[in-house]
């Protein structure tokens, strides 16, 4: 059997199709809301988050710390075995630079582009990694392997979510004190 | 291991097109009677039938596969409901091969389709929903940052460019105007790749395959009632698939380790050693153009970071050593998410029976695969054939 | 809730998992004392276009038993199934499923109910467990804590659901509204 002898389904349509009224559609806008249960390990790494800090947990057997922390451990199979706070500096194992919304729009010429990466979390195992965004960085500046520290939200601004940190950004070594070019 | 030998003897698939008039039960209608059609069966004679669609979020259709169903030809039928992301078309075929090499069935339809238009305006937004809602989702993520960062990472491990890696598309849009199905083939370059429109650097609009409506089908039959349908059964000879943890930050993403243990699995079972000189031709999933060296790697065709070398080696080509997507891929005929994975066992099956018309590779392949990836950067899918 | 459905006719959904390890014959052996196999299986899906559907028989629970039956050996279902969990998401649906399930002649599942068949110690317990009325409606996790039931009746542990001298025990699952779409299990000790 060869494709080419047969006539294929699917009709293509154009967008004008639709708005000029040469094909009918209906559209339906669903109203869902969510209310998710954070669970066990998760909702003890929000209410840290809370607290300005980032926590992990540890598996003895397999010798890991795991961020996000997990009850169990998905390797062994076993309960995992304590928290650990970990710390809120990392590196960054990957990032990109987006130019689309999360719905595919694209953003306006005065928008900054959005900067997310992965950021393995010191004092988790290597290559325990998170998602997160990176800023207060100029995109041609950033390469995997940087340094960055997290930006917290104000104590009273957060809420207990992934977004009490605002963003990562780059750990600047102490630049040594200069006078700025003031003759004596 | 008792099972019983498992064989495709037909295969149908309409075009894939960016919107489709029909709807996705008039889609699962038309390719799965053009399979049926093609190997001279009628709907009685199907004992079983296996669908693959994404979840429900995509269409609004609550229960999607039960809306499906009679388009599938599923009335009154044993009939499941499959999906493992973008490797299901892969998956598809592994689901109805068990219930043939059980014993359950003899003749199964395996029916896979995709009708991404009605998430307007676009439906990436529906994927927002496959990040993990409490600690993922409230940064707002697009589908096309964790390709993004998963690309960086590769090209970063590696040492490639974006133009070593845009070669890959411009191989498989221009293999794909040979494919009757084809949504977007065309002659592009290397420049007009790395000039199409950054969405997501180092990700541009031309990296991407297109999002889809369509559908696929084929069927499978135990080993005598091939041999009484065709004289061209296409056997199923290793079957293969893994899933890594959705904690997709934990792992180093230049290596998709789970395909390598799919393809292990399918390898071991198909009796392939060396799979680069044992596989005559491959479909790897191609869902950015980038995955299909990532993919290639995976399947252990080559080595680690070599994949971009052997693209522009030619290795690749259709008339190469290893042809690599000669129907054209997700990047050329369209990537129904679905669907795709069933478009490339449908052009293995063809390729080994030396009817895929423009499209055929040289040299009378006996021994094809098709590999298909899905979930949060995570499933993988291997199915190897044998004429 | 919609006449003639009152609030107690429909379950109420629960959150719930169910594990169960299948193995095959040799290290099934090897791993228990009680293997409870897996006799016979069979699902089926009706049209989902609601006109045309005949409303009041579940042709998917007819059609799903059939091959279940026909795996099995069993000729006779009424005779040869000890027990069962059937699917009672709305309390007509336990009625419609056994008649659909040739446990009882059409029309008379109102009938065995009434006069006790049914209970624990009828002649055919239905639904000991409580089904999905009385343990909660776990939607896509029902048919597995059926099966749960089966095994721990199968097995002597059922504490004080037992019914005693069990071998053969059904269980049907329907995938609830808007479908038309079940599957069947049959299991045994022996």
């Amino acid at each position: 059997m060869k494709l080419e002898d047969y006539k294929l389904g699917g009709t293509a349509l154009r967008s004008s199709d639709i708005k000029q009224g040469r094909v009918l559609s209906t559209s339906w806008e669903p109203d869902l809301a969510y209310a998710w249960d954070d669970g066990v390990a998760i909702g003890r790494y929000l209410a840290e988050l809370k607290n300005g800090r980032i926590i992990g947990r540890a598996c003895h057997t397999c010798n890991r710390i795991m961020i996000p922390p997990r009850m169990f451990c998905e390797l062994c199979f076993r309960p995992s075995d304590e928290w650990v706070i970990l710390e809120d500096t990392g590196t960054v194992n990957t990032f990109s630079i987006v130019h689309v919304n999360w719905d595919a729009s694209r953003r306006g010429p005065k928008e900054k582009p959005l900067i997310p990466a992965v950021i393995e979390i010191d004092g988790a195992s290597e290559g325990m990694g998170i998602m997160h965004m990176l800023g207060g960085v100029d995109p041609d500046e950033i390469t995997i392997g940087m340094r960055v520290k997290a930006v917290w939200k104000k104590p009273e601004e957060r809420e207990g979510a992934i977004t009490d940190i605002l963003h990562f950004e780059p750990v600047r070594p102490k630049a040594t004190k200069q006078r700025a070019g003031r003759k004596r | 291991m008792a099972y019983r030998k498992v064989a495709i003897v037909g295969a149908g698939i309409t075009k894939f097109v960016r919107r489709a008039q029909e709807t996705g039960k008039e889609l699962s209608w038309q390719a799965a009677k053009m399979a049926l059609d093609s190997c001279d069966l009628s709907l009685e004679q199907v004992d079983c039938v296996t669908l693959g669609t994404a979840p429900d979020a995509f269409d609004g259709v609550h229960m999607k596969g039960e809306y499906l169903a009679d388009g599938a030809g599923a009335w009154r039928k044993p009939y499941m409901r499959h999906y493992v992301g973008g490797g299901t078309g892969v998956f598809s075929p592994i689901h109805g091969w068990f219930h043939v090499a059980s014993g359950m069935a003899d003749i199964v339809l395996v029916v896979a389709e995709e009708k991404m238009s009605s998430c307007v305006p676009h439906p990436q937004g529906a994927f927002l929903t496959i990040f993990d809602h409490t600690t993922e989702q409230p940064l707002k993520p697009n589908l096309i940052w964790i390709f993004a960062l998963e690309m960086n990472r590769y090209m970063q491990a590696y040492g490639l460019s974006k133009a070593d890696i845009a070669l890959v598309s411009v191989k498989n849009k221009k293999n794909a105007i040979d494919h009757p199905a084809a949504q977007i083939p065309e002659e592009i370059t290397v420049d007009d790749v790395l000039n199409s429109e950054t969405l997501a650097w180092p990700v541009n609009r031309l990296d991407i395959s297109p999002a889809s409506d369509g559908a696929a089908a084929i069927v499978l039959a135990s080993e005598r009632v091939a041999r009484r349908l065709t004289d061209k059964p296409v056997w199923i000879d290793g079957v293969g698939f893994a899933i890594d943890t959705a904690y997709w930050a934990t792992r180093d993403l230049c290596y998709p380790t789970y395909v390598e243990t799919a393809a292990r699995q399918a390898y071991e079972m198909a009796g392939i050693t060396e799979p680069s000189k044992q596989i005559h031709v491959a479909e790897p999933y191609d869902p950015f153009d980038y995955k299909e060296l990532h993919h290639m790697e995976g399947l252990m065709l080559c080595p680690r970071g070599k994949a971009a070398q052997l693209t522009a080696d030619g290795v690749t080509q259709r008339d190469g050593n290893l042809p690599i997507c000669p129907s054209g891929g997700a990047l050329g005929v369209g990537n129904p998410i679905a669907a795709t994975g069933l478009m490339k066992i449908i052009e293995i099956f063809l390729q080994l029976r030396g009817e895929a018309g423009k499209r055929q590779v040289p040299g009378n392949p006996t021994c094809g695969l098709a590999q298909a990836w899905g979930d949060l950067m995570q499933m993988g899918t291997v199915v190897v054939m044998r004429s | 809730m919609s006449l003639p459905l009152r609030r107690l006719d429909c379950a109420q959904h629960a959150d719930g998992s169910v594990v169960a390890v299948l193995a095959a014959e040799d290290t099934a052996l090897a791993l228990t004392d009680i293997p409870i196999w897996i006799e016979g299986l069979g699902w089926c899906t009706d049209t989902p276009t609601l006109e045309m559907r005949d409303w009041g028989e579940a042709a998917y629970a007819a059609l799903s038993a059939e091959m279940a039956y026909r795996m099995a050996g069993i000729s006779n279902p009424a005779g040869q199934i000890d027990f069962a969990e059937i699917c009672d998401e709305y309390s007509y649906k336990e009625l419609q499923h056994m008649e659909a399930l040739k446990l009882c002649m059409p029309g008379e599942a109102g009938h065995l109910v009434e006069t006790g068949v049914t209970d624990v110690n009828g002649e055919l317990p239905i639904n000991v467990s409580g089904g999905a009325l009385g343990v909660g409606h776990l939607f896509e996790a029902s048919g597995a804590h059926k099966i749960l039931e089966l095994v721990e009746q199968l097995r002597g542990e059922a504490g004080v659901r037992q019914i005693p001298d069990v071998e053969v025990g059904l269980a049907q699952t329907w995938r609830g509204v808007p479908t038309a779409t079940g599957a069947v299990a049959i299991l045994s000790n022996f």
